[in-house]
């Protein structure tokens, strides 16, 4: 009769995590933290494998998970490391020979002395002989045998939570998949978050990477959102993603890791802190000491017997009594929590009981003797439980719950103190430095030569080699200190050095050469493996991998989003310098708070938002700082994206004077100013601190650039004149417009237009007083006002006062489309500036054919010849622009004669190929302009106004 | 090296306490150093602990810290924070009378799951002995406090 399978209450999953930091090989002899690893093999994993083999050879049904480091993994299939671990057991068997033979005759160590000695024949016999140094291939078995899932953690055990990118926390994850894939030829199905350590977010990186399951602290479990009513007994789906959490069992660490009531302090277990190494003659023991230097030797002949220092002989079989009670009293803990928590959920629950690898065998000698006897006990026929992997279970019993999780980690404290405090905060900002620059670089050389890319690969070696949380770990326990500010210092240093010399002059081969045969970790790792992630910036994208000259156009506003000519200027002179093949990227602010990449016409415009606390909304300068701190980050990431490129920097006016200083500083890049206007000319003088203060930054943008570029010899004076620049110290290129077909056009009569930026630098109240003049001979004449600004109200009251409302209409700011339209429409265009730098509106108009009526002043003066393209009058007298106005009422030959010259005028010196032309002159010249304070070499500079001609 | 980050970092060290670093290039601290002396004379070097509500994004002012002596590479620790929100942490220069003008902001730091709306198909309603069974795990306080084993040798 076929026995009914027993029924399982719940399960038990042991994981156990293998990792040791990598050590180099440095020296010709193995060094003392290789030991770490020596004793490890011996102490532990060996142990553990022997352990397994012979439950798998007795049939006795277990399983459990293993998680394997890359380091650890590196060091496990390195000949060299291989070779000197042979050595040092050879010299530990050698030891235990003599030992045996030195005790023979006494009656407290003989037996202890034997066993070790039996006990490290049968250790040497199965590395030399039976695994024949491949440690790898028997755990291949028992995965085969279905005994054991084998899982891995980050590639070098970095700390995820404190990472500051995410491409630094993705490539830990994917190398560490990628190279266990490598040496064990399949993938895992769930990792081991280093630490614990869990974060919000890390799901999605583990869900991109196919990693179907990872195990959370209690705590992290516990407090999820919601919270889980399986409390840690059942696994749970991170919302949003097919990845799974297990939750650690409280009980089953509190029972083995607790100093005080844990299993390994029980007083018959071996104790660790007295060695023969300590105990016996130097002598004696110097030929099996590594260095020569005094240590454990593993030969640990005492137990713990009390809190006193005094020890007794180590007694085996007693110790074992020991394991087998701890055994039972650990099954029958798990029967009792197993069938708790059955009688409440609808599936079986599981344990899930991590453990540090080492813990069993080197710490708690006796460890691997307890596990195997725990595993004997479970797979017993009546207990109810059995012992499953992670991935088995959540075959059987998928994940019926979603939650999201909160920082965690299993370090002291629960959440990441053991890895941040005072002792090492100090690490972070150069991690994190690293960690962007080597991003930024990765961007920048998607195609590099073998040097660079060699360059590159080893700088991500040495930072993931700094990124290991052993040393963070080190330096808060204040144990081997020297040696973990050491490595830090070195493998930061070290990723430090590569990167500068891949900024600047090119790797060091010999240092290279060497720093990959050292540190030698991920043979075949790609520095692509940094830049993996899509980016996540949005629709904002930081251009990387440029080569050839780029022009960076720093402008504080771009069409659409503009309020003056300062915009249109910057997008006609780009968009025509891309015609001609010139890259040019604006970088320019977003009025929506909401980053933007667009090409428009060839040209990359890059617009960035802008945050600014609420209650700083109105201060204007702290805005204007702001955006530019926020223009200098984008554009130096642009820099260091594309380390091949050459860039010029292109500043239009003081608004973004902050980031071209910054950026021209940091980056030794040629830098170009154009000045549209001054405050000083803008206001006719300085007034208030607050004009003091722009004009501060505009004298600081002139001199700090290597050349300055003004649109009219009106300008050129009065920048020379106000910031001291010498005579002819700036160049001198006009605004041009975009000049569509001639089309003949039906023009509306009577019609007077301005259009522009409704400050009272405008004059518009001059145009409205000479209008109010003529409004009487010219009954259905009309004035539209076109343009929007500070002085408005004060113009509707002049307007209002004058009875004029219903012949002068205000239109509000227009959009080009629109401005098109009236200057089209309209029969007459004003520009009555009182102050005017050039005045492109005018040239619009000039170039839409309309005859324009303007003031004697600026930039005006220089494009309409009084008579022939337009007429001019002496800013702010009304009386002489009405009379001009009536002129051109009363004659539209005239007006039509005038706009005729006016349109050829522009098609002739004021189109954009040109001004663009000259203006990529300006960047490549071979001297800069040194203005005040040097006028040698600048004889090539313009001595009479330039009004560039169409052909250059 | 440079490379300088030009930022504010702030990261967790647990629950209750928030660890900042700044770390700015020369370049920028000339630029913050000028615009403080030239254009807005008076302004001191503070660091604001923001409080944010999870639910729903609510913000204020919770601390304001004045950093003197400040150097382009530097750090502090925000001890004692509530649990229960989240924070980010502003670096500016504040005036005397009262205004404070931005130079860097930190993402949002999230101290507990982050809120999300899910189906209420999981019963809340626990079990008398469910109930105190978590009670009980959660009143023996983190599970890594037993994670104590000294590696007295790494």
């Amino acid at each position: 009769m076929r026995e009914s399978k027993p029924e399982v209450v719940g399960y038990l999953a042991v994981v156990l995590h293998a990792h040791l930091p990598f050590i180099p090989h440095t020296a010709a002899e193995p060094t003392l933290e290789e030991k770490w690893l020596f004793e490890a093999l011996t102490e532990s994993y060996i142990p553990f494998l022997l352990s397994w083999e012979r439950l798998a050879e007795e049939n006795v049904r277990f399983q459990l998970t293993l998680s394997i480091s890359p380091p650890l993994l590196t060091m496990l299939t390195d000949s060299v490391e291989l070779e000197r671990y042979s050595k040092y057991l050879r010299n530990l068997q050698e030891l235990s020979e003599r030992e045996a033979e030195r005790t023979r005759n006494d009656p407290h160590y003989a037996a202890v002395a034997e066993f070790y000695r039996r006990r490290l024949r049968e250790i040497g016999h199965a590395f030399h002989e039976k695994y024949r140094t491949d440690l790898l291939a028997p755990l291949k078995k028992l995965k085969e045998l279905g005994h054991l899932e084998i899982i891995t953690t980050g590639a070098t055990h970095g700390f995820l939570p404190l990472m500051a990118t995410e491409e630094a926390k993705y490539a830990q994850l994917h190398l560490a998949l990628d190279y266990f894939e490598a040496k064990f030829g399949w993938r895992p199905s769930g990792i081991w978050l280093p630490e614990c350590g869990y974060c919000p977010g890390l799901e999605r990186l583990l869900d991109k990477l196919g990693i179907g399951y990872f195990i959370i602290s209690s705590h992290g479990m516990l407090s999820a959102n919601p919270r889980p009513e399986t409390a840690v007994y059942a696994p749970v789906r991170l919302a949003g993603t097919q990845v799974n959490a297990f939750g650690r069992d409280w009980e089953t660490s509190h029972q083995v890791w607790s100093r005080t009531e844990g299993y390994p302090g029980d007083y018959w277990y071996r104790e660790f802190y007295r060695d023969i190494g300590w105990d016996l003659d130097y002598d004696y023991l110097q030929p099996y000491l590594l260095g020569g230097v005094r240590g454990d030797t593993g030969l640990k002949y005492h137990r713990i017997t009390g809190k006193s220092d005094y020890k007794e002989v180590y007694q085996r079989d007693k110790a074992l009594e020991r394991v087998k009670e701890h055994a039972r009293d650990f099954l029958a803990n798990r029967q009792r929590q197993l069938s708790y928590w059955r009688g409440t959920m609808k599936q079986p629950p599981i344990v899930v009981a991590p453990y540090d690898t080492e813990l069993f065998g080197h710490w708690w000698f006796e460890g691997p003797d307890w596990l195997e006897e725990v595993l004997r006990l479970v797979a017993q026929r009546d207990t109810g439980i059995a012992t499953t992997t992670l991935q088995s279970y959540l075959w059987k019993y998928p994940a019926s719950h979603e939650a999201t999780f909160g920082p965690s980690s299993w370090g002291e404290g629960g959440y990441n103190r053991v890895w941040l405090n005072e002792e090492n905060d100090w690490i972070y900002p150069r991690l994190h430095r690293a960690e962007k620059l080597i991003k930024a670089l990765t961007e920048g050389y998607p195609q590099p030569g073998p040097e660079v890319k060699r360059g590159l690969n080893q700088a991500v070696r040495e930072l993931l080699l700094a990124q290991s949380s052993d040393w963070p770990f080190i330096l808060t326990n204040r144990t081997v200190v020297d040696y973990a500010r050491a490595r830090l210092e070195w493998h930061l240093g070290q990723c430090e050095r590569l990167l500068v010399e891949l900024l600047t002059n090119g790797v060091d081969p010999a240092n290279l050469r060497y720093l990959e045969e050292t540190d030698r970790v991920f043979p075949g790792l790609d520095y692509r493996v940094f830049c993996s992630l899509p980016a996540s910036d949005g629709e904002l994208m930081v251009p990387a991998g440029l080569a050839g000259t780029v022009v960076i156009m720093l402008s504080w506003e771009y069409p659409p989003w503009h309020v003056g000519g300062l915009g249109v200027h910057v997008r006609d002179l780009a968009e025509t310098m891309a015609r001609l093949g010139q890259a040019v990227h604006v970088v320019t602010v977003s009025p929506h708070n909401q980053g933007k990449t667009i090409v428009q016409n060839g040209v990359h415009v890059h617009f960035l938002a802008v945050d600014v606390p609420q209650e700083a909304r109105d201060d204007f300068l702290a805005w204007v700082l702001r955006f530019n701190l926020v223009m200098a980050d984008f554009a130096g990431e642009m820099v260091l994206r594309s380390p091949k490129a050459r860039f010029l920097l292109h500043a239009h006016d003081w608004m973004v004077g902050y980031a071209a200083r910054e950026l021209k500083a940091r980056f030794d890049l040629l830098g170009v100013a154009t000045i549209h206007a001054t405050e000083h000319g803008r206001n006719r003088g300085l007034h208030n601190p607050l004009q003091h203060a722009i004009h501060r930054l505009e004298e600081e943008l002139v001199h700090g650039a290597d050349r300055v570029i003004c649109c009219s010899r009106y300008m050129q004076k009065e920048i020379e004149t106000l910031f001291g620049l010498a005579a002819d110290g700036v160049y001198m290129i006009p605004n041009a417009v975009n000049l569509s077909p001639a089309v003949e056009i039906v023009r509306k009569e009577q019609v007077i237009l301005f259009i522009g930026r409704l400050v009272a630098e405008k004059g518009v109240q001059v145009l409205i007083e000479a209008f109010a003049r003529l409004s009487g001979l010219y009954p259905d004449a009309s004035l539209v006002i076109a343009g929007s600004g500070p002085y408005t109200e004060e113009l509707q009251n002049m307007v209002r006062r004058l009875g004029l409302t219903d012949r002068i209409r205000f239109m509000g700011f227009v959009a080009e489309k629109v401005r098109d339209e009236l200057l089209k429409s309209c029969s007459i265009a004003v520009f009555p500036s009182l102050y005017e730098p050039f005045g492109i509106v005018a040239l619009e108009a000039m170039a839409s054919g309309t005859p324009v009526v303007v003031s004697r002043t600026g930039g005006l003066a220089e494009i309409v010849e009084d008579g022939v393209s337009g007429l001019c009058f002496t800013p702010g007298d009304a009386g002489e622009l009405q009379r001009c106005l009536v002129k051109l009422l009363q004659s539209p030959a005239t007006a039509r004669e005038l706009s005729k010259n006016a349109r050829l005028r522009v098609e002739q010196e004021f189109n954009w190929e040109a001004v663009a032309k000259r203006t990529l002159e300006v960047y490549h010249r071979e001297q800069p302009v040194v203005g005040a304070k040097d006028n040698e070499g600048a004889d090539d500079r313009q001595r009479e106004p330039v009004l560039v001609p169409a052909e250059v | 090296m440079g490379n300088q980050q030009n930022a504010v970092v702030c990261l967790l060290q647990d629950r209750k306490n928030l660890h900042l670093y700044w770390d700015l290039s020369p370049e920028r601290l000339n630029t913050l150093e000028h615009f403080m002396t030239h254009v807005r004379p008076g302004l001191k070097f503070c660091l604001r602990l923001i409080g944010v509500n999870p639910e729903n994004n609510d913000r204020w002012i919770e601390r304001e810290v004045f950093l003197e002596d400040f150097s382009a590479l530097g750090n502090w620790y925000f001890r004692g924070v509530n649990p229960d929100l989240d924070y980010l942490v502003e670096f500016g220069g504040k005036g005397e009378d009262g205004s404070f003008v931005l130079f860097s902001r930190t993402p949002v730091i999230n101290l507990q799951a982050p809120s999300w709306r899910y189906k209420a198909t999981v019963s809340t309603d626990i079990t008398q002995a469910k109930g105190d069974w978590l009670r009980f795990l959660e009143n023996q306080g983190s599970s890594a406090v037993y994670n104590g084993v000294e590696r007295s040798d790494q």
